[in-house]
């Protein structure tokens, strides 16, 4: 489980990105972190990683604080960022140093995911593209076994077909006993793979709750008719698409970039329907 | 320190092309001044060679040294080595190791390899009886210790600074050396200035005997405490705490 407790902190002591917020991430979820560029969602993956020290509070992982980056914490996270940096050396050299770091990484996983990505591991890993560089890190990242896994804008750079992929392969590869936060502004990127949404804004949680949650109590439309409340709408061609109160008592579909938009116009309306 | 091994085996293999270039280069190079100097003088004198390499030595380990830390130089990197499962201390043991008993065992096998094999192709080549002549353990002892001391401030500059840490190191300690010196002058010359001399005359000529005890004996064997006892465990003890609070 993570745990994040009144946590503050700003890369300056003045400007503060995140004010006493709390999150709790239970075990087994995909959530999915959503936000505008600069609403702190990688700083949120950073802390939660022990990259930053918040100034106060407290970002704990099944009880171990992240900040003091403790081996057995370390063993327990891996975390994939927008930009990695990645020696001049083979994949398969690159596997031997590393993965001895991880007590259950499992090889047979890394060279079936990087048969899956079409990556040869002969290959100098300076010499691949920035796809299969991202490719070949989240084949090490899942075959590590590590129980929280923490990517940031995963899709970046991905083409259509290798963003199927990843979502094929991180759904084959997620088990109960993991949890993987997907950070992103590429909403439909992740649609179907996260069950929980969080969003922020300026440094705020803005919005926190399951998919199944929102699937029941929020509803898309293309009319608004018998529904008593219209959060949002939006343009699309041929007419207008309404985020309104799902009162059909049936599971809704909602796609997840309308259902942002929704929040980031009228998120106190929103949140009511979930109180 | 399970992870000690693992660390060292993971700098070994993303460093073995610099490892390997720096060996080779050093290595051939003092080959042939070995075997130059066998072949003219029909003598290994390792002490003259001693003068040669350890200027190499020293410039070469200082500005490993100061690239120790090179896994923190990128937000890129950090990310990556902050996040290898294995504790502060660990990560910073095997850094040091290797960029100072490491370095070391393997100048002094590059060294004495390039005296045996120059030495002995020269004795090979042209029928010469080699005077392997012995060699000052003791000051040889001496340059090492000094390294190993000296150095510290540099794995610190590795972790201080992001680029040109090497330079930036030497800027540093000049700077902090020459403020240092003024300042001492002015201290001395205000506090303890009329008292000690009459200016014009030789230092200590009418130094207090006091003053002469203090600066003719304990202040040479503080200085001497200082470098030799204190100064290496003080900058790898800030260095460990550094590395400890990075952030990406």
């Amino acid at each position: 489980m993570i745990n994040i407790d009144h946590l503050n902190f700003g890369y300056t002591q003045h400007a503060k990105l995140l004010q006493d917020f709390s999150l709790d991430i239970p075990q087994g979820h995909i959530p999915g972190l959503l936000g505008k560029n600069g609403a702190g969602k990688t700083t949120l993956l950073r802390l939660m990683c022990g990259l930053l020290f918040p100034h106060s509070g407290s970002c704990r992982i099944d009880e171990n604080e992240a900040s003091d980056r403790s081996a057995k914490f370390l063993e327990q996270i891996f975390m994939i960022p927008e930009e990695y940096y990645l020696p001049p050396i083979n994949i398969q050299q690159y596997i031997k140093a590393h993965s001895p770091f991880y007590p259950n990484f499992d090889m047979e996983m890394v060279h079936n995911i990087l048969r899956e990505f079409g990556l040869d591991e002969k290959r100098k890993l300076h010499t691949l593209s920035y796809g299969q560089r991202k490719k070949f890190v989240v084949a090490f990242g899942l075959a590590t076994n590590a129980r929280f896994l923490f990517l940031d804008e995963p899709t970046n750079g991905l083409d259509i077909p290798s963003k199927s992929q990843f979502r094929k392969v991180i759904a084959n590869f997620f088990t109960d006993d993991r949890t993987i936060v997907i950070s992103t502004h590429q909403v439909k990127d992740i649609e179907s793979l996260v069950d929980h949404i969080v969003v922020l804004d300026e440094g705020r949680l803005l919005f926190n709750q399951s998919m199944m949650d929102i699937s029941a109590k929020l509803a898309l439309t293309k009319s608004p008719e018998g529904s008593e409340k219209v959060f949002y709408d939006e343009d699309i061609v041929g007419g207008k698409i309404y985020l309104t109160e799902n009162k059909t008592g049936k599971d809704s579909n909602i796609e997840l970039e309308v259902l942002f938009n929704g929040i980031m116009t009228n998120p106190q309306e929103i949140n009511s329907l979930f109180m | 320190m399970e992870n000690l091994g693992k660390l060292l085996y993971r700098q070994f293999i993303l460093n073995q092309k610099k490892y390997t270039l720096y060996l080779l280069a050093t290595g051939l190079t003092f080959f042939a001044l070995f075997f130059f100097q066998a072949w003219i003088k029909h003598t290994v004198d390792f002490k003259a060679m001693m003068g040669w390499y350890m200027p190499v030595f020293f410039i070469i380990g200082l500005i490993h040294s100061a690239h120790a830390f090179g896994d923190l130089s990128t937000p890129a990197k950090s990310y990556q080595y902050l996040l290898l499962p294995a504790s502060n201390l660990e990560k910073f043991v095997s850094v040091w190791l290797t960029a100072s008993i490491f370095y070391v065992v393997a100048g002094y096998i590059i060294f004495l390899l390039a005296a045996g094999f120059g030495g002995g192709l020269a004795a090979l080549l042209f029928d010469y009886t080699i005077d392997y002549q012995s060699f000052n353990r003791i000051g040889h002892l001496n340059a090492i210790s000094g390294f190993l001391i000296i150095q510290t401030i540099f794995i610190l500059g590795s972790l201080t600074f992001r680029s040109g840490a090497f330079l930036k190191t030497i800027l540093s300690v000049v700077v902090f050396l020459i403020a240092l010196g003024i300042v001492s002058a002015i201290v001395t010359r205000f506090i303890a200035g009329g008292f000690m001399w009459d200016f014009g005359s030789h230092f200590g000529d009418n130094m207090h005997y006091e003053m002469q005890e203090l600066f003719g004996h304990y202040v040479p064997t503080i200085a001497k405490i200082l470098y030799w006892g204190i100064m290496g465990p003080f900058f790898l003890v800030v260095s460990y705490f550094k590395l400890k609070e990075s952030e990406v």
